[in-house]
């Protein structure tokens, strides 16, 4: 973490997050969500980006909190790490906020244990926990080899 | 590395593997024709610039075989000497080992060391009249370049390695080679030379041909700003019907035309003609014919048919496959064929056009066609059929055998093919692509592969169908037919196939999978009872019919790659963007049918041939539709050749040229007379209010109405055909059922004499050059 960074935040139900300013790209509300059947569930479906499928990513799912991600009017947050493009569907976007160090935590003992690896830690705000997002572990699971065999014939020297 | 001196080097190589790829045509051009003065300036022109570009960049090596090859041609040119076969042969080597010396050129950036003096030699006595001291071998035996170079390249420093361009050529070969990182730099040309390469011939011709580097990642970015575009301009267009203002939609109207215009061009800048490939093939062809010592005329269709590039690479290696087969094992020796009755020159088809937004391109030979024999005994001992069945195997029922891996029935293993790379290799490499093979093959008179390639792979026509809320693309080239069951109608009974429920179109059982089911969507399987819309579709040589909601239209998708983490789902070749911006997701058919176990559990079956027939239909039966003809009683069509039977008023007949047409469903369907096909039959009465017994026949997804007089029955016969001697016109044979004799028509002939009218009134010398 840098001396004062700015944060674009957002809500996923009662929690409250931040992201580094300059890993987001845009903030989309009205992207249609194609469903993809059979892919990992974080993935909520892909979105046509100005020409170019992007997946959506259930950020409710991707943090395995116990609330759900609304049905149509959900906000997209285009994050772009590593070359990877994504949009991180949320519930609602906050202001910009300009922290330094010094309000820095570890992350709250209510968070899921398991999607710890994905935050760097928290702000402690006057009135609320900001809780800092690692845009690059967002798109993690996506980007690791799932597995599953790539099938011959399938069309991957595509553009995308 | 500086860009310039790159730039120049990149320039003279294109050039020089132009020139090259040029002279290997004209060679083989003059041969054919050795009074022929034009090819003996062009080849003397080409070597001549060879010899000059290499001087200036002291590709000594180079220089010194353009250059002895250069004194024979002008002998040539002057006419003091005749052109024959040593001359060429040498003079070809000669080609060789410059090829051999660009390739390398174009990886290390310096000439390959090796000997040439006694192809110089024998270039310079032939120039001056004398006979040759040893016939050099050709082409192995001049390729010196290879391990020399790597030894070379691993003694010397490494200077500033060029990192491998990910932009391409336009226009010019892509060198798969150039990815071969030994960039070694020793010997470069001064500057001085490096200001004088652009006005010494170098790009006199890239001047006219203009060829510029353009990245392939560009290229991608402005296809998919276009389509984006497209679908920009699809949203403004309906304010035209909102503001009325002319002027708002005269701008409108033009943003459209322009929009339209863009879109076509883009996509014209991956397309690239076939001739780029078949390029090779004159030579490819002379080398093999003059080795294995048979003569060959290769007859080229068409070579101007555009496609995506990055096809092109890919057909390349199949196309070499099946023309050294159609030379090697296809092509008689002169002294069979003449003994045969056939001309001394076997002759190779190479055809290529579009259909139906597909590219097919033939290989056609008129050679001895498939050892079915051979392919029957292959068949047994690699326990793929018992003796017994295999005995009873038509030819067509043993053709699909050779396409099964490592099946190959060569006995002896040329130095040009039978490696054991087989039709299997061809049919994995086409359908890769997504295109598809067919074979079809006569004993004694040839045979044809023919491969259906997309046009594109950035885009192909697919049906939409629907599934729950979402809407599927499917492509069309792995849709068979469309299907609508109607279990009142007793068309569907939800039938067992191991385990698969299957239902029956036509004679065949085929396997029924839901796509609701496949996608595991969770949504209950429709009861039994309910209608059901299926798309007949083909996998591995396996058809099953996928069950969706609805059936919507046809549409041209652009294919894009779903991205990281999603396209390994096997069950999607894709994503494409619609109308209205929206992603639809492209079903991967052969993925779906892998994945549901189809495959596996119906190929240990599709050894046999014909793995769908019902329990009491015996392998060596065959199913057929009697009709009639005034005249001719007892005539029959197989079956399996039946899509429909209609009835077709007289009345909406209308011509189209000299043919009879009748619109049929969304398109237009010809109509052929059968009587004027078949010998022995009278003409049927036209009469204006009568109904016409028509049957229905599909080519290339296009129906054809074969018109009767009367239908009568379907039968099962034994599927023993005895051919007709002498051969009649329009019958394959006749098949015997209680003594009773049925004519099978030849509908492969029928349909040739159909689309060739004009030659329609004699008997062709060659019926394998089917259009089917």
């Amino acid at each position: 973490m840098k001396q004062s960074a700015e944060f674009i935040t957002f809500y996923l139900g009662e929690f409250f997050f931040g992201i580094i300013a300059t890993e987001v790209m845009e903030l989309n509300r009205d992207l249609k969500i194609t469903p993809v059947p059979k892919s990992p569930k974080t993935v909520r479906g892909i979105v046509n980006l100005r020409g170019e499928i992007v997946p959506a990513i259930n950020m409710h799912e991707r943090f395995k909190l116990d609330t759900n991600c609304k049905d149509d009017d959900s906000i997209s947050l285009i994050l772009s790490s590593d070359g990877i493009v994504i949009a991180a569907l949320v519930d609602e976007v906050g202001e910009i906020i300009l922290l330094n160090e010094d309000t820095f935590e570890p992350p709250p003992k209510n968070f899921p244990q398991v999607s710890r690896e994905l935050i760097f830690g928290v702000h402690k705000l006057p009135d609320k926990l900001l809780i800092i997002v690692d845009s690059t572990k967002i798109a993690s699971e996506l980007t690791q080899s799932t597995g599953l065999r790539q099938l011959p014939g399938q069309l991957t020297s595509l553009p995308a | 590395m500086d860009n310039l001196d790159e730039e120049i080097i990149v320039e003279f190589i294109l050039e020089a593997r132009e020139i090259v790829d040029l002279l290997d045509q004209n060679f083989v051009g003059l041969e054919a024709n050795p009074s022929d003065n034009k090819l003996i300036a062009n080849i003397f022109r080409g070597m001549h610039t060879l010899k000059g570009s290499s001087g200036v960049f002291a590709f000594k090596r180079l220089e010194r075989v353009a250059h002895a090859a250069e004194s024979l041609l002008s002998v040539l040119r002057e006419g003091s000497l005749q052109f024959d076969t040593v001359k060429a042969t040498i003079l070809l080597t000669a080609v060789d080992v410059i090829r051999d010396i660009i390739v390398s050129i174009d990886i290390n950036r310096q000439e390959p060391i090796g000997d040439d003096s006694l192809l110089i030699e024998n270039l310079l006595a032939l120039s001056r009249g004398q006979p040759i001291s040893e016939l050099v071998k050709s082409p192995d035996g001049a390729a010196t370049a290879g391990p020399q170079v790597e030894s070379s390249a691993a003694d010397s420093p490494l200077s500033e390695p060029e990192p491998p361009s990910a932009s391409v050529l336009l226009g010019s070969e892509l060198t798969t080679s150039s990815s071969v990182p030994s960039p070694v730099l020793q010997e470069r040309p001064s500057d001085a030379d490096e200001q004088l390469a652009p006005h010494n011939g170098l790009t006199r011709k890239s001047e006219l041909a203009s060829p510029i580097k353009v990245n392939l990642e560009v290229l991608d970015k402005l296809i998919n700003v276009t389509s984006e575009m497209v679908l920009a301009r699809n949203r403004l267009l309906p304010f035209t019907n909102i503001y009325l203002d002319p002027s708002f939609s005269a701008a409108v109207r033009n943003i459209d035309l322009l929009t339209r215009e863009l879109q076509g061009r883009m996509l014209t800048t991956r397309m690239e003609p076939i001739s780029q490939v078949w390029m090779k093939f004159p030579r490819l062809i002379r080398d093999l014919a003059n080795e294995l010592g048979k003569k060959v005329e290769l007859i080229q269709e068409g070579s101007e048919t555009e496609l995506d590039r990055t096809l092109l690479d890919s057909i390349r290696d199949p196309l070499i496959h099946i023309i050294r087969n159609c030379v090697d094992h296809g092509i008689e020796t002169p002294d069979i064929r003449l003994a045969r009755g056939k001309p001394e020159t076997g002759k190779v088809y190479l055809r290529a056009n579009h259909e139906n937004g597909m590219v097919v391109i033939e290989v056609a030979d008129d050679g001895g066609g498939i050892d079915f024999e051979a392919v029957r005994a292959m068949a047994v001992s690699k326990n793929l059929a018992d003796e017994h069945e295999a005995a009873a195997y038509t030819d067509s029922q043993l053709l699909p055998f050779i396409f099964l891996p490592g099946f190959s029935t060569k006995k002896v293993v040329t130095k040009l093919s039978g490696r054991g790379v087989g039709a299997d290799v061809v049919k994995t490499n086409i359908s890769n692509i997504g295109g598809s093979v067919e074979v079809d093959s006569q004993r004694g008179r040839g045979t044809n592969t023919r491969m259906k390639i997309p046009l594109t792979l950035a885009i192909m026509p697919a049906l939409f169908v629907r599934c729950e809320q979402e809407r599927y693309a499917i492509p069309q080239n792995s849709i068979v037919e469309m299907v609508k069951l109607d279990s009142k109608r007793n068309e569907y009974s939800q039938e067992d196939f191991y385990g698969v429920p299957v239902f029956r179109l036509r004679e065949k059982l085929v396997p029924l999978l839901f796509l609701s089911q496949q996608l595991e969507l969770g949504v209950p399987l429709p009861s039994e009872g309910e209608g059901l819309n299926v798309a007949v579709l083909q996998s591995y040589g396996v058809l099953f019919g996928l069950v969706v909601d609805e059936v919507l239209d046809i549409q041209e998708v652009v294919i894009k790659s779903m991205g990281q983490g999603l396209k390994t789902i096997p069950d999607f070749a894709g994503a494409t963007i619609l109308g209205d911006g929206r992603v639809a997701l492209i079903l991967h058919i052969d993925g779906i049918a892998t994945n549901s176990g189809l495959v596996t559990k119906l190929q240990a079956r599709s050894l046999n041939p014909a793995p769908f027939v019902d329990d009491r239909v015996k392998a060596n039966e065959m199913s057929i539709l009697l009709f009639n003809l005034p005249g001719l009683d007892n005539l029959a069509i197989k079956l399996a050749d039946v899509e429909r039977l209609e009835k077709i008023s007289v009345s909406t007949i209308q011509r189209s040229g000299d043919r009879d047409v009748v619109k049929y469903g969304d398109g237009i369907m010809p109509l052929i007379p059968l009587h004027r096909f078949i010998q022995g039959a009278e003409p049927i009465s036209y009469d204006a209010d009568k109904l016409l017994p028509v049957i229905v026949h599909y080519v290339n997804n296009k129906p054809i109405g074969l018109v009767v007089s009367q239908v009568q029955d379907i039968m099962q016969v034994s599927g023993v055909l005895h051919r007709s001697d002498p051969p009649q016109r329009g019958l394959n044979g006749c098949v015997v059922s209680n003594d009773r004799i049925i004519n099978i028509i030849d509908l492969q002939e029928i349909i040739m004499l159909y689309t060739l009218p004009e030659r329609a009134s004699t008997y062709p010398q060659t019926i394998d050059m089917v259009i089917n």
